[in-house]
């Protein structure tokens, strides 16, 4: 009799769990009716949410990508002291509340902040802009990536890069040939994981960049927004922001064992047989 | 003709590699125990470790030169390196690993390696024997003037092994560029080289052809290494200008080679006779000790007796009728017992970590 209790304790730890976590999911799809969500999504509010969205998380994974790769690999390639260092302080965003971010980056960037004055000299404002946006998104976001781009190109196999070198390839030819190619799966699944982190950012854009609509209402934000004005449309965002999630989710589990398949074919290949 | 010269000395953690070589159009095989810093030689003339000083130059070039600020980086070096895992691309097919490296035509050459039937596969389709092939063929495809090879047959099994080392001492015959190639097997360094440089612990402890590391070995690891017989012990002058020797067995042994301290004694395992009770002879050696393993090699046969290897003519073991656990006795005679000084750092670690106690 008691023997029988510890399973049912895991069954029901795992119904209450599993419950618990979709509940609210699906409770958002519940309480309008399809057609009544498809048709909020057309409203002003959404639609601009929706464009400033799309603007501005795409040139925030831009940025990631184009300034992070180069300093991933420059992170899994070198040693030097420190560098433990650095590797924590930029998984820092990670675990920072995002409103610290927010004011942060206002510290750091706005009108009197830090570097406020030297920008203002060159007749640049950042504050309450898409630029803000952008940047907000971009801080947050980015150790999604950097996180996974280095776990990926530290397991590259040295000594295949080094063979590239005596091949006549120059370090920047090694990284486009070698590298991105091997790591390009890993690669993609943090990129979708950043841009997931960066869709969804709130605490930060709020503080730095404000939530104007059409210019920097994002769609976290423009659910605040709506919140007040129109629980529907809310309900609609949130909907839309679902359905990204999980395409994002299943992108991300899917990329790495695709490539990690074909990684593992090459590992086998230690076996030595003879023919 | 070019010569690949290079006297360098790169730092490591527990001991420094330094190592001077003058290489001609002919092989070298570097040998050594494992960690003894052979693949780091390779490296350091590829251009992949950069040594603390020193020189490397071929031919005319200079690759590195420390103390003229001269640093040539990897992929400017015509130098072909072929790593002990092969290294190939896992992402591309054979034919386009082998084209990584030119922008000629390869067909000559997989057809040279008879990996033309080969050229669509990925690398994981391969047998290792195979990836050997294309692992060199690759290397020669950007026509290095020197060749690099790390442990070319190390990850080949037994079978495969002897195939690809015929194959590979035609291929270097036909090069002739100065090559260098790390093992840690004997035979294959006999096969394949001319000349045999021991490396341990970073240093060039012997460079001369394999048939005089046999005769006349420098150092107890080119002894052991060559396929002799190694005992450390004890030497002390004994009667007739002998030299006497406790091993760290108890064994009392005679040599005609002058020497005090510790030494190894070196003895080959063909100048061991065996017998089941030791012959009264008081001028040789006589070692007892259990038969281990029996193994035959063409109308010779490899005897285990405890630590000691003996070469034994087939008839005479058949006449013995030995059998795996049986006591006999190797006898050998003074004037084959050759003794090396010994420098035994596991003493001199014991009592400095008793002293400081």
């Amino acid at each position: 009799m008691r023997r029988a209790l510890f399973p049912i304790g895991l069954a029901v730890s795992l119904a209450l769990a599993f419950v618990f976590l979709t509940l609210p999911v699906a409770a958002v799809f519940l309480r309008a009716s399809p057609v009544e969500l498809v048709r909020q999504l057309g409203s002003e509010l959404a639609v601009d949410a929706m464009l400033v969205t799309l603007q501005t998380s795409t040139i925030a994974l831009a940025l990631i990508l184009v300034v992070g790769t180069p300093a991933a690999y420059a992170l899994a390639r070198w040693q030097f002291r420190g560098r433990s260092v650095v590797v924590a302080l930029t998984e820092l965003p990670l675990v920072l509340p995002p409103a610290v971010a927010g004011i942060g980056l206002l510290a750091a960037l706005g009108t009197r902040g830090l570097l406020g004055g030297t920008l203002d000299a060159f007749g640049v404002r950042i504050p309450f802009t898409q630029a803000a946006v952008i940047l907000a998104v971009t801080f947050v976001a980015s150790p999604f990536y950097l996180r996974q781009a280095l776990v990926a190109l530290e397991a590259l196999d040295p000594d295949v890069l080094d063979a590239a070198r005596t091949l006549g390839a120059s370090p920047a030819r090694v990284f486009r040939r070698i590298v991105l190619p091997l790591s390009g799966g890993a690669l993609g699944a943090g990129a979708t994981l950043a841009w997931a982190r960066g869709i969804g950012e709130f605490g930060a854009t709020i503080l730095f960049a404000g939530s104007l609509q059409g210019e920097t209402q994002t769609l976290p934000l423009a659910i605040y927004a709506a919140f007040d004005l129109d629980r529907t449309v809310a309900l609609a965002l949130g909907a839309l922001l679902i359905i990204i999630s999980l395409a994002v989710l299943l992108t991300a589990k899917l990329l790495p064992s695709w490539t990690r398949s074909s990684l593992t074919s090459a590992s086998s290949a230690a076996r030595s047989t003879s023919m | 003709m070019d010569t690949l010269e290079f006297d360098i000395c790169v730092k490591r953690r527990s001991f420094d590699v330094d190592v001077a070589v003058r290489l001609e159009r002919s092989t070298l095989a570097l040998a050594g125990p494992s960690g003894a810093g052979k693949t780091t030689i390779l490296r350091a003339i590829a251009g992949l470790v950069r040594p603390s000083h020193g020189r490397i130059s071929l031919g005319d070039d200079v690759w590195f030169d420390a103390s003229k600020r001269v640093w040539r980086a990897p992929d400017l070096r015509s130098v072909g390196l072929v790593f002990q895992d092969f290294a190939l691309f896992p992402h591309l097919s054979v034919r386009k690993n082998v084209a990584f490296g030119t922008k000629e035509p390869i067909d000559d050459l997989l057809e040279r390696f008879g990996i033309a039937k080969l050229a669509l596969l990925k690398p994981s389709e391969l047998s290792g024997g195979e990836r050997q092939r294309v692992a060199l063929a690759r290397a020669l495809a950007r026509r290095p003037r020197a060749l690099l090879l790390d442990e070319p047959l190390a990850s080949l099994d037994a079978a495969t092994r002897r195939t690809v080392r015929d194959e590979l001492r035609r291929l270097l015959d036909e090069l002739a560029l100065p090559t260098l190639l790390v093992t840690h097997d004997f035979e294959d360094a006999t096969a394949l080289a001319a000349r045999v440089g021991v490396i341990v612990e970073g240093r060039l402890v012997q460079l001369d052809v394999p048939a005089s590391l046999v005769s006349a070995p420098a150092d107890p690891f080119v002894a052991s290494f060559t396929g002799g017989n190694l005992l450390p012990g004890l030497a002390r002058p004994g009667l007739d200008g002998m030299t006497e020797i406790i091993t760290e067995t108890g064994a009392k042994l005679f040599s005609t080679d002058q020497a005090q301290g510790p030494v190894g004694v070196v003895f080959n395992p063909w100048d061991i006779t065996v017998a089941r009770e030791a012959p009264p002879h008081p001028m040789r050696n006589h070692i007892g000790g259990r038969v281990g393993s029996v193994v035959r090699a063409g109308s010779r046969v490899h005897v285990r007796v405890g630590e000691i290897t003996a070469e034994l003519a087939l008839d005479s073991v058949e006449r013995l009728g030995l059998e795996p656990g049986e006591r006999i006795v190797c006898s050998f005679e003074a004037s084959a017992a050759r003794l090396l000084p010994l420098a035994s750092p596991d003493a001199e670690i014991r009592e400095g970590s008793a002293s400081s106690r």
